[in-house]
């Protein structure tokens, strides 16, 4: 993906969905990609250690993308991790208070493949312009 | 001929009864009557011209026969209104004219009895009596209408039916000559006259009629006695009574006192012959009173059997119309002009509750135009949605008329539905992406190159994926923009030039795969707008354009300045439209003839419609000459929901 980013962690219930993102990232990013089914796993990875990008569902069970990210900022304050949201809401008002939430992108599904890695490049390259 | 008083209420002037007709009928035929029996007695009398009364009796005769004559023609013209100066004349004539044969009378050679001059005068008195109370009751009613004329008259009549009667008594005790048939005569006519009047007076039934039928009945009964009175003066017998002289002077020879004199004093062939004249007369008069009054009656009680049956009627219309609104689960509030309320049914106090500032409420939302609107919870009791509608009337007591509906379940069943259809399509979105990503990446080539039969299927399997996410997506943006509660609109000022060109990037590789050429032409033109579904509506016409093409086509896309602002035109050679069809495309769910066949849901060029309108710009579609179709939208320069949100 670029030579900044070595890890990037995906999140979402969906099997499908994280395989193709995964095979996405993989094939045109280049760099490892760790998977978690939920909020909370992905927190628990977080614990562990660090990722360059995380891209993050908004409907998860349980805990959904927006609350993780609350939770993921409280548990550590000095997160400056580039977040992008994949939404299968496709308004602007959701698109809107995601982004006041301090999430550099929000994706909308269904997205092509290729299209949110260049997406995914954009982020972490701005991210990157900006420390 | 009459006395009656009623000409100057115009009797007979506009829409005639039946009954009215039929005494039409009568005034015609005495006043006909009366004017030739005129001319008969004055050409008969002309060979006596020895005494003078006998001149002034037959000027007197031709007086009232003029009058008579008059009195037709005047009623024939239906000019009933000329006829009260003419009976008032007639009777001022008559009075001098009485005057006079009574002075005659009075200086007779033959000298009157003491009795005689009394009764003369107690007629000569009578008939001033008379003139007075023509003139007294023409004045009330011109001034204040038949209603209080018939209670002066009553007073009036009764007074005269005291005097009359003091004057019958005191003639009969007095009198023991033949003149006592033609004074009596007078009298009880007069008697009569009044109770007819009195009668009618206190009934209130057509004083008018019954006044007018007597004193027609009157005339000629007069006449006819003022005939017979004549042809005895004429006669070579000895002349024992020159009192008929009164006769002409009221129209009222027939009384029953006649019968009582002639049983009493009369002792000569023509004292019986005239007082049975009289008695004939007085029968008939008596008779038409009664048949007018009976027939006045019946009519009487017909219309009122008819005003209760319509009262009863109108009364059960009334309470079936008052139990449906009590009784019918909308509610129904009527509003005055100061839109307070007038009316108001059980059922939309059960539903308002406190009406209170629900009503100032509904009155802010009448006066700013809102005729149609939704009161929500706190509105209401119990908490609940009630549709409001309106209905402006033009009517000086009640201004508006307001139906409540609880809409709670409607409403409730809406929203679920909404929830549900959202609810699917966000799912369906999610294993799209799956479908959409996997067949993406297989189609790359990246992993390994397909067989040509496995690409093929591949294709077949993208477009069709493609094809259901936009079907979802449509029905998503169709739902947001038609949601009660619209997302608020953020426009920012943007070029139009660069959503063209947007669009065209986006649509060139769907043109290119046609073989169809996309021609960009745009002014830069800057609005306020949301950019993303500026370009929607663009992208969803340009996609329109190219679906309804033939391969080698052009499709121009046009962004000009114009008064309002932009206006953007899409112009294609494909399929076109019907003319008829031109305002309808823009319904949603609306199928053209032309592309019945071609998929599509019907959704998005109603979506472009909402768009567009929200931007407070319009969308229009014209058929082209030579061909195909233009479609176009116009966005204002400064957009009118901007200018209404600054406003509030």
């Amino acid at each position: 993906m670029n030579q900044t980013v070595r890890s990037v962690l995906v999140v979402d219930d969906d099997e499908s969905i994280r395989a193709i993102v995964n095979l996405s990232i993989r094939t045109y990013g280049k760099c490892a990609v760790t998977l978690a089914a939920s909020g909370r796993e992905a927190l628990e990875l977080l614990q562990r250690r660090h990722f360059d990008l995380i891209v993050l569902d908004v409907m998860i069970p349980e805990m959904d993308g927006p609350a993780t990210l609350r939770e993921i900022r409280r548990q550590h304050p000095n997160f400056r991790t580039p977040v992008a949201f994949l939404t299968a809401k496709a308004q602007t008002s959701d698109s809107a208070s995601l982004l006041e939430l301090g999430a550099s992108e929000v994706i909308s599904k269904p997205f092509d493949p290729r299209a949110l890695v260049d997406t995914l490049c954009r982020i972490v390259k701005a991210d990157h312009a900006e420390s | 001929m009459e006395i009656s008083p009623c000409r100057g209420t115009r009797p007979y002037g506009g829409i005639r009864t039946e009954q009215e007709n039929f005494l039409l009928i009568i005034d015609l035929t005495t006043s006909l009557a009366t004017a030739l029996v005129c001319v008969v007695i004055v050409a008969h009398s002309t060979k006596e011209r020895r005494t003078s009364a006998m001149r002034w009796i037959r000027a007197g005769v031709l007086v009232l026969g003029l009058g008579a004559l008059g009195d037709f023609f005047a009623l024939l013209a239906h000019e009933s209104r000329l006829s009260f100066p003419a009976s008032m004349s007639e009777s001022i004539l008559w009075s001098i004219l009485s005057t006079i044969g009574v002075t005659q009378f009075l200086r007779g050679r033959r000298g009157p009895s003491r009795t005689e001059r009394i009764t003369t005068l107690f007629a000569a008195l009578s008939s001033s009596f008379g003139l007075v109370w023509l003139i007294g009751l023409g004045t009330i009613v011109r001034k204040d209408g038949v209603g209080s004329a018939d209670r002066v008259l009553s007073t009036i009549v009764l007074f005269g039916i005291a005097l009359q009667i003091a004057i019958i008594v005191v003639t009969l005790k007095r009198t023991e000559h033949a003149s006592l048939p033609g004074f009596s005569t007078f009298a009880g006519g007069s008697l009569t006259i009044s109770v007819a009047h009195a009668m009618s007076a206190f009934d209130h039934i057509g004083i008018v009629s019954i006044s007018r039928a007597l004193t027609g009945l009157f005339s000629v009964a007069g006449t006819i006695g003022l005939g017979v009175s004549l042809w005895i003066t004429n006669s070579k017998r000895p002349v024992r009574s020159r009192s008929f002289l009164v006769t002409p002077l009221f129209y009222a020879p027939a009384t029953i006192a006649v019968v009582i004199s002639i049983l009493k004093y009369a002792d000569t062939v023509d004292e019986y012959v005239f007082g049975l004249t009289s008695m004939v007369q007085f029968a008939m008069l008596i008779g038409q009173t009664t048949s007018h009054r009976s027939a006045a009656r019946r009519t009487q009680v017909a219309l009122e059997r008819r005003v209760t049956q319509r009262t009863h009627e109108l009364q059960q219309a009334n309470q079936l119309v008052n139990r449906a609104f009590e009784f019918t689960a909308d509610g129904i509030i009527a509003l005055d002009p100061e839109k307070s309320i007038l009316f108001m049914n059980p059922a939309s106090r059960r539903m308002l509750g406190d009406t209170g500032h629900v009503l100032e409420m509904i009155r802010t939302k009448l006066l700013i135009g809102e005729t149609c609107f939704d009161l929500i919870d706190e509105m209401t009791s119990p908490p609940g949605t009630i549709r409001v509608i309106g209905a402006r009337l033009d009517s000086p007591t009640v201004s508006w008329v307001l139906t409540l509906r609880d809409v709670t379940e409607e409403m409730g069943l809406l929203r679920m539905k909404t929830r549900m259809l959202t609810a699917v399509s966000h799912e369906i979105r999610t294993p799209l992406t799956s479908l959409h990503g996997s067949l993406a990446l297989l189609d790359s080539g990246t992993f390994a190159v397909l067989p040509p039969e496995a690409e093929k299927l591949v294709s077949i399997a993208r477009t069709s994926s493609d094809r259901l996410l936009r079907l979802v997506n449509e029905y998503l943006d169709f739902e947001r923009l038609n949601s009660r509660k619209p997302e608020t609109l953020t426009l920012r000022i943007d070029d139009l030039a660069a959503v063209v060109e947007e669009v065209g990037r986006l649509m060139g590789p769907l043109a290119a795969n046609r073989m169809i050429r996309l021609v960009l032409d745009a002014d830069r033109v800057e609005v306020p707008m949301a950019r993303d579904q500026i370009v929607q509506v663009l992208s969803n016409l340009v996609h329109n354009a190219i679906k309804f093409s033939s391969p080698d086509c052009i499709i121009s896309v046009e962004a000009r300045r114009s008064e309002e602002g932009v206006t953007v035109s899409v112009l294609d050679r494909g399929r076109g439209l019907r003319p008829t069809e031109l305002e309808r495309i823009f319904e949603p769910f609306f199928q053209s003839s032309v592309t019945e066949n071609l998929g599509g849901t019907g959704m998005g060029l109603s979506i472009c419609h909402s768009i567009v309108s929200k931007h407070g710009g319009r969308i229009w579609a014209e058929v082209r000459e030579g061909g195909g179709a233009a479609f176009r939208f116009s966005l204002p320069a400064v957009g009118k929901t901007l200018i209404d949100r600054l406003a509030s």
